[in-house]
């Protein structure tokens, strides 16, 4: 019958911690709300445990309310002590009888030493371990004990006998029990909000990376997908599932095969990867998977892809514009080199006609024209910045520039250039600009003997059928019929370069002399 | 000193020019110049040039050793490189063409007599493989 007794009053206890759980996760104990209910559960608990008793002799009744109170106001402070105690007190006083004033002390004591050790509990979490409890349980019951002498008409020291022990071994026990439950109980509750605080912050971390995630299990269902990963690829249905239920079945074969053996070996691997994304373009991914060691075992497989198509296409561009830098050099190198050979075979040329002191002084003055026109040439690409193509108009001014300033033909003879939009290829313009520059030197020094009054034009156009027109008109006196060592000289280069650019020359002589020639805008065999 | 025959393929005019010059005042007889390679093969087989100085780099897709190669299929003709690529030295088509020498562009008169004298020693026939950089 005690045995039966005892385990109902436990079997009470375990329930209340049971609800006291229940309730905790509902209405936290941080609370005025979740106090005041916890303070209504332990109020109500000791109330039935008053009400049923445990009997252990005539007038020797136990009741756990002291453990409960204590307790309730322990883990969840003063407002649950006060609605508890009320409740435990109010029923005290209908009760009455000789105990009543002993029975209202225990309800206040065990409440007031609840409420100033949990005062006096410095952290949030309320738990305890089992010798911090028993040496609780002990104090409150020792306190107990002691309030036996304000029972008026029983003699406290035979109370004391009967009781004393008896209580000082199985109540503060009772208070380890359904404290240890408790406090299991915070703890676990604590566990399950550092867990979902840890998940959620995974989780965010996780979406917020700009790569592919996705972690599978060892049977190559996927576990889980991040948001980047569902935004790009629309993998949002793929939790669950595995590879041959979203990919075909050559593809799924082969991945499932390669995370099975990452798994076995224990080894990431990286590799790189082509995927279609949502918007239907192909981007370039590395794809760093492996597996994730759990106690020892590795049974679950990550992936991380990260998206390179932007590096992938940086480098690409970086190769590519080096090798057209290489060959640019390769070019610039061969054509200062060619230049120079043009200029050396021109000395060697010139050297051969000299004859007389006066010849030399004028050869070095024509050969420093030609090198300049060909400088001019090199001037305009790098001015221009593009470095494939002559702008002729803007070389024509610089070359009409030097020459007026080498030649100084005095403001009666006026010298006009145009021609407008014509570009030639650096191959083309070389020896164009030698010959507008034989041709230029050659009417500033021999079409006006006298001076002026006289005109010199240099037009260039395009003539529609890829063909360039170009004229060098005077109003002077006409070619002469026996010209010197460097007319000959001159005169021949012209022809020579108007052959090498595939062109036709004529030579007009009605009131002044008139070069025209007609070539090709582009090279060819 | 015998005049020689000589073939001039060279894109670049002037420097065509002043070979020109120089060969004929040492007594050798130069025929027109031809600056593309198609034209170097129409000129060496019409006209059975005794030494050939042949530039690389010509007017068109096709180069020097293209044109070296194709005159080799109906001539033992001396051939001489004369060229500004000289990254060209090494290049297997080049030594196929089995070439007398070459020469960096423009060669200088004392190069020029030398080339004509190698052409008059092996008398009009080619040394296999005998390549003389400069």
């Amino acid at each position: 019958m005690v045995t039966v007794e005892l385990i109902y009053n436990l079997a009470l206890l375990v329930a209340l911690s049971v609800v006291s759980g229940f309730i905790d996760l509902r209405w936290s104990r941080n609370t005025r709300l979740g106090a005041l209910l916890q303070g209504a559960l332990f109020g109500g608990t000791a109330v039935i445990a008053m009400l049923r008793p445990l009997t252990l002799g005539p007038g020797l009744i136990f009741d756990g309310r002291s453990v409960v109170i204590s307790l309730g106001a322990l883990f969840f402070g003063p407002w649950c002590a006060v609605v508890a105690g009320a409740m435990t007190i109010t029923l005290r006083l209908i009760l009455g009888g000789s105990g009543a004033v002993m029975g209202v002390s225990v309800i206040l004591a065990s409440a007031f030493i609840g409420v100033f050790y949990h005062r006096r509990h410095q952290s949030l979490i309320f738990e305890f371990h089992s010798l911090q409890l028993w040496l609780f349980g002990l104090l409150v019951h020792l306190v107990m004990l002691a309030l036996t002498f304000t029972l008026p008409d029983i003699a406290a020291f035979s109370v004391l006998q009967l009781i004393g022990w008896p209580v000082i071994l199985t109540y503060p026990l009772a208070t380890v029990l359904i404290g240890k439950i408790l406090s299991d109980q915070a703890t676990h509750g604590r566990f399950l909000a550092d867990l979902k605080n840890s998940e959620e912050r995974f989780g965010a971390f996780m979406n917020q990376l700009p790569a592919l995630c996705v972690l599978k299990d060892d049977q190559g269902r996927v576990l889980f997908t991040n948001d980047h990963m569902n935004a790009m690829l629309n993998a949002q249905h793929w939790v669950g599932h595995t590879a041959r239920e979203y990919l075909p079945d050559a593809q799924a074969g082969r991945m499932m095969a390669e995370d099975r053996r990452i798994l076995e070996r224990g080894i990431p691997e990286v590799e790189e990867v082509t995927l279609e994304v949502v918007t239907g373009e192909n981007r370039i991914f590395e794809a760093h998977r492996f597996p994730i060691k759990r106690q020892g075992k590795s049974d679950i497989l990550g992936t991380i892809a990260i998206d390179i198509t932007a590096r992938r296409q940086a480098e690409d561009q970086l190769r590519r514009s080096l090798q057209e830098k290489e060959v640019l050099l390769r070019e610039v190198h061969h054509r200062v080199k060619n230049n120079l050979n043009i200029m050396t075979s021109l000395l060697r040329l010139q050297a051969s006609t000299i004859r007389t002191p006066e010849q030399a002084l004028l050869a070095m003055q024509n050969t420093r024209d030609r090198i300049l026109s060909m400088a001019l040439v090199h001037e305009e690409l790098y001015r221009s910045r593009d470095y494939a193509q002559v702008d002729m108009q803007a070389y024509l001014d610089m070359l009409a520039r030097q020459l007026l300033r080498a030649y100084g033909p005095g403001d009666a003879i006026r010298l006009t250039t145009r021609a407008q939009g014509v570009v030639l290829s650096i191959d083309r313009s070389i020896p164009c600009g030698l010959i507008l520059n034989e041709l230029m030197t050659n009417a500033l020094k021999h079409a006006f003997p006298h001076g002026g009054p006289g005109e010199i034009r240099v037009e260039m156009r395009e003539a529609g059928d890829g063909e360039i027109e170009l004229s060098v008109a005077d109003t002077g006196i006409g070619v002469p019929a026996d010209s010197e060592g460097r007319g000959t000289l001159g005169l021949t280069l012209v022809r020579l370069l108007c052959e090498q650019l595939e062109g036709t020359l004529t030579i007009t002589n009605d009131s002044g002399t008139r070069y025209h020639i007609r070539f090709p805008s582009g090279g060819g065999e | 000193m015998n005049g020689l025959r000589v073939l001039i393929v060279e894109d670049e005019v002037i420097i065509a020019w002043d070979l020109r010059e120089t060969l004929e005042r040492l007594g050798n007889e130069v025929l027109p110049i031809a600056a593309a390679a198609g034209k170097a093969v129409e000129q060496a087989r019409a006209a059975a040039p005794d030494l050939i100085l042949m530039d690389i780099t010509l007017r068109g897709e096709r180069t020097g050793i293209d044109a070296a190669l194709e005159i080799r299929e109906f001539s033992d003709v001396p051939i001489f490189y004369v060229t500004g690529n000289s990254h060209l030295l090494h290049d297997l088509q080049m030594i196929r063409t089995h070439a007398q020498g070459v020469y960096a562009k423009p060669p200088s008169e004392d190069q020029i007599q030398e080339m004509l004298e190698i052409a008059r020693r092996t008398g009009g026939r080619g040394i296999d493989g005998n390549i003389l950089p400069e």
